[in-house]
């Protein structure tokens, strides 16, 4: 692994990536099985055997320590949550029995959403995210623009630690992550992901927030509201190191139509 | 320089917008290029949110950039009326006042074709120019 390459997933990740069609799920899928077999991470794909195959075939010899589970096979025996994690993580951790403990596994949700309903789906990964808190493992749960119901992906979001968002090109387009005193966005919060930020800001519901906007790089109305949806005078909500068209938006709105409960930290550099 | 851009009616069209002009606005300087930004995409998700629009109809993009500013150009092929007074699903009016304060000029062709334009200063403050 080159020294350049940002890690996708580190050890109790749990990671829900948005993208929009199989073109550009790949080169990510492809980088986060390099890096885990890079590492001597038992590495697991769940993907139908065409895929798989494909995917082996493009990393080439170093593929061999990469496991291919099917999820006609996985899903098919109807277990709960819980049951599937175990058995995913028991899968990722057994390679010949002298791997690392450290293990990836990546979920693409449309082969699960093909044989369960959205709310057992989405228990699934309630357990998902309990398992990745408890064990050394890291998850890559993928969601599909394209094929997913928006509704779907903004509720399974709120199940996730991190959210990083891809455009058709594989660019990030939003990347939502927790820091030790709040979050970190990253991208853009426009119309096409409205609905996960609120989800996924539901999680931090509850507590004083600092939001660092270092990298966020566009900030419409609605994202705006989105964002700041579960301040309260109790969790107030502080958005820090606003620069660009994000700052911009904060200054030109009317007086008295900032959400209540939010601050904007000036910068000093 | 006249740009025209033809998109399809979807969420991921407001960033189709802005990436259009990447590379094109900085000689307006930072501030009129994030105030350009901002108001082409409150407009343009609002033409998408809230225009009636078919998925076949798409929203049009002329974007017209000479020495002194830009000018904008949103024509959706259905009433534009409602689509300016709610940006962000506000119905309080804001939208107004926001692109009142992000902009030197503005104004809407109810139609249809709806058309909501808006002019932008290269390093002018907003406000002060040719209202």
């Amino acid at each position: 692994m080159s020294a350049e390459t940002t890690p996708i997933v580190q050890t109790h990740d749990h990671v829900c990536l948005i993208y929009w069609g199989e073109t550009s799920r790949r080169p990510v899928l492809l980088q986060w099985a390099r890096e885990g077999l890079a590492a001597g991470e038992g590495t697991v794909l769940i993907e139908p055997p065409s895929n798989g195959d494909a995917l082996v075939e493009l990393i080439g010899d170093d593929a061999d320590p990469l496991i291919v589970v099917d999820p006609g096979t996985l899903y098919a025996s109807g277990d709960d949550g819980a049951v599937l994690a175990e058995r995913l993580h028991r899968a990722a951790t057994s390679v010949d029995g002298d791997k690392a403990p450290v293990a990836r596994m990546s979920v693409p949700a449309a082969y699960a959403l093909a044989v369960h309903d959205e709310r057992t789906h989405l228990e699934h990964e309630r357990a998902f995210a309990r398992i990745v808190e408890e064990r050394p493992v890291a998850m890559l749960c993928q969601y599909d623009q394209v094929s997913i119901d928006g509704a779907l992906i903004a509720r399974a979001a709120e199940e996730h630690e991190i959210v990083v968002q891809l455009d058709d090109l594989a660019l990030s387009t939003l990347d939502m992550r927790p820091t030790d005193d709040g979050v970190r966005l990253s991208g853009e919060i426009d119309l096409a992901n409205h609905d996960i930020v609120r989800s996924w800001m539901s999680r931090h519901r509850g507590r004083r927030l600092l939001v660092d906007c270092s990298n966020l790089t566009f900030l419409d109305v609605a994202g705006l509201r989105a964002l700041t949806a579960w301040a309260t005078e109790d969790t107030p909500l502080v958005l820090e190191h606003l620069n660009g068209a994000p700052a911009r938006l904060l200054s030109a709105l009317p007086l008295g139509s900032v959400p209540a409960h939010v601050a904007v930290a000036r910068t000093t550099s | 320089m006249l740009y025209e851009f033809s998109f399809p009616p979807n969420e991921k069209t407001p960033r189709l917008a802005r990436r259009a002009l990447d590379g094109q606005l900085a000689y307006l300087g930072p501030d009129a290029e994030s105030r350009m930004r901002l108001a082409m995409s409150e407009i343009v998700t609002n033409a998408i949110r809230h225009g009636h629009l078919a998925p076949g109809e798409p929203v049009d993009v002329r974007i017209d950039l000479t020495d002194g500013g830009a000018r904008v150009e949103v024509r959706q092929p259905t009433r534009a009326e409602a689509a300016i007074r709610t940006p962000g699903g506000d119905e309080g009016g804001l939208g107004l006042q926001l692109i009142d304060e992000l902009t030197q000029s503005w104004g809407v062709e109810p139609g249809p074709p709806g058309i909501v334009w808006f002019e932008i200063s290269a390093s002018a403050e907003p406000g002060e120019a040719t209202k």
